[in-house]
C-alpha cells in the first residue's frame, strides 16, 4: 500500500514508550513531548497497538495518521 | 516536518551483533533504530568489513541509510568535511549532563536552585561566563518573548518562536533561544529537560498565558542559565529557566519543574527526573531520558518553529 507523505495528519515518530490506561493506550514519541492517545474502541485497534509495539522494540519510526491535523489521537499507524 | 527516506549520515557504532543464525544487526550511537545490511553481495560483504572494523577502532563511518526498512544501503569512511559536521552534532562524552530522580513533595527551594551548593553538575565547570544579575537574565528573556508568533511581528529573528504553542515543539524553541542567549548575549546556556517516564506519571500544565486549558507531556526542555544575584556582600549562583511559553519572567528551576505537576489537572501529575545537559542537548532520543539527540546547524529547530507558528493552545 503506498504511504503518504508526511502532513499536519501524518507524521514520522519512532515510538518511545507505550502505556496502558482504561479507556487509551498512551503513546509516548521520541520525536515530541506530546502524550498521545490510541482509543481502545478503534475499529482497528488491535493491528494498531500491535504495530505500535513492534516499531517500539525494533526502535523503528512509523508513519502516524492523527484524526485531526496536529492532533494526539491516533488513527492509523503504517509500518514501512 | 522530517520525512523518512534514505539518509546518508555520519555514524559510529555502538555494537554488532547477531540475535540469531545468519542475522546481523549494527546499532549506531546517533540512532535508536537497529539496522541491518541487505541480502548478501560484495558489497554487502565490504561494507560488514568497514562496519566491524569502525566499531573495533571506534571510529564513525558514512553510511547511507533506509530508515523504512531498517538497511544500511551502503558504507564508506568518510571525508574531512564529513568528520567536521560529525563532530559538530555529537555530544563528547565529557561534556554529557546530569540526570536525577526528583521528588517535589520534599525538594527545598530556599537551596536546590543555588548552583554549587545543592544543584552540581559537571557540565556546569566547562563554560564560566554566568549571567551577571536579574536585570541581564529579564532582559534576554524579553528579547527571546518579543519574538513569539503571537506578537505579529516585526522579528529580529527569523523564524519567529511559537510560544503560543506549547502542545509541541518545546525542543525547537529552547535551541532557538540557546542560540540567541550564546550568539546574542554571548552567556552560558544549559537546556534543563523534565520527564514523567515513572509508572503513570505525566507533566502536567496549566496554560495560563494561552486560555487556561491544561497541556500534558512526557517530556518538557528549556535553556537553563546560571545567574548571579547579589545579597550586600554575599553573591550567589542561581539556575534559572527560560521559559515564556509559561511565565513572564525567568523562573527558578524548582518553579519551573513545580509549574509541571499540576494536579487540578491531572491526579497523575508529577516529574520523575530532570535533566540538565549541554545547549547542544536537542530532544531525547531514548525514554529513560539520558540519551539526546542534537540539531547544529539548527535545521530541524528552524522547520519546526515555520510549522507551528499559526497553531494555538487552548479550543
Amino acid at each position: 500500500m503506498p504511504v503518504d507523505g508526511p502532513d499536519d495528519r501524518r507524521r514520522d515518530l519512532t515510538p518511545a514508550h507505550v502505556r496502558e490506561r482504561a479507556d487509551v493506550v498512551e503513546v509516548m514519541f521520541a520525536e515530541s513531548p506530546r502524550i498521545f492517545r490510541l482509543s481502545r474502541s478503534h475499529a482497528d485497534f488491535d493491528r494498531l497497538s500491535s504495530a505500535l509495539r513492534a516499531s517500539l522494540a525494533a526502535g523503528r519510526a512509523v508513519r502516524v495518521t492523527l484524526t485531526v491535523p496536529h492532533g494526539g489521537d491516533i488513527d492509523d499507524v503504517q509500518v514501512p | 516536518m522530517a520525512q523518512i527516506k534514505e539518509e546518508t549520515a555520519v555514524v559510529s557504532l555502538a555494537a554488532v551483533r547477531s540475535p540469531r543464525r545468519g542475522v546481523t544487526e549494527y546499532l549506531f550511537l546517533e540512532r535508536q533504530q537497529i539496522f541491518t545490511l541487505p541480502a548478501a553481495g560484495a558489497r554487502s560483504a565490504d561494507s560488514a568489513r568497514l562496519l566491524s572494523r569502525a566499531l573495533r577502532e571506534q571510529a564513525p563511518v558514512k553510511a547511507v541509510l533506509d530508515p523504512r526498512r531498517g538497511e544500511i544501503l551502503s558504507v564508506d569512511p568518510p571525508g574531512p568535511e564529513d568528520l567536521e559536521v560529525f563532530r559538530r552534532g555529537r555530544i563528547p562524552p565529557e561534556e554529557r549532563g546530569t540526570t536525577r530522580a526528583v521528588d517535589l513533595a520534599r525538594l527545598d527551594p530556599t537551596t536546590f536552585d543555588v548552583v554549587d551548593l545543592k544543584l552540581k553538575a559537571p557540565i556546569f565547570r566547562l563554560c564560566k561566563r554566568t549571567i551577571p544579575d536579574y536585570a541581564t537574565a529579564k532582559k534576554i528573556f524579553d528579547f527571546c518573548a518579543k519574538q513569539g508568533c503571537y506578537l505579529g511581528g516585526p522579528f529580529d529573528i527569523t523564524p519567529c518562536i511559537p510560544f503560543q504553542y506549547v502542545i509541541d515543539g518545546c525542543y525547537a524553541r529552547a535551541h532557538k533561544m540557546r542560540r540567541i542567549i550564546t550568539t546574542k548575549y554571548r552567556y552560558c546556556c544549559e537546556k534543563v529537560f523534565s520527564f514523567a517516564n515513572q509508572g503513570n506519571d505525566t507533566l502536567a500544565v496549566k496554560a495560563d498565558k494561552w486560555g487556561g486549558c491544561c497541556v500534558y507531556w512526557w517530556y518538557h526542555v528549556a535553556p537553563l542559565v546560571r545567574v548571579r544575584v547579589r545579597f550586600g556582600k554575599l553573591s550567589l549562583t542561581f539556575a534559572m529557566v527560560i521559559d515564556p511559553g509559561m511565565f513572564d519572567q525567568p523562573v527558578l528551576l524548582s518553579t519551573w519543574l513545580a509549574a509541571q505537576a499540576n494536579t487540578g489537572c491531572s491526579p497523575n501529575a508529577n516529574v520523575s527526573m530532570y535533566s540538565i545537559q549541554p545547549g547542544s542537548a536537542y530532544w531525547p532520543t531514548d525514554f529513560s531520558g539520558t540519551a539526546f539527540g542534537t540539531d547544529p546547524n539548527y535545521a530541524l529547530t528552524d522547520g519546526t518553529l515555520t510549522n507551528y507558528q499559526n497553531l494555538t493552545t487552548c479550543p
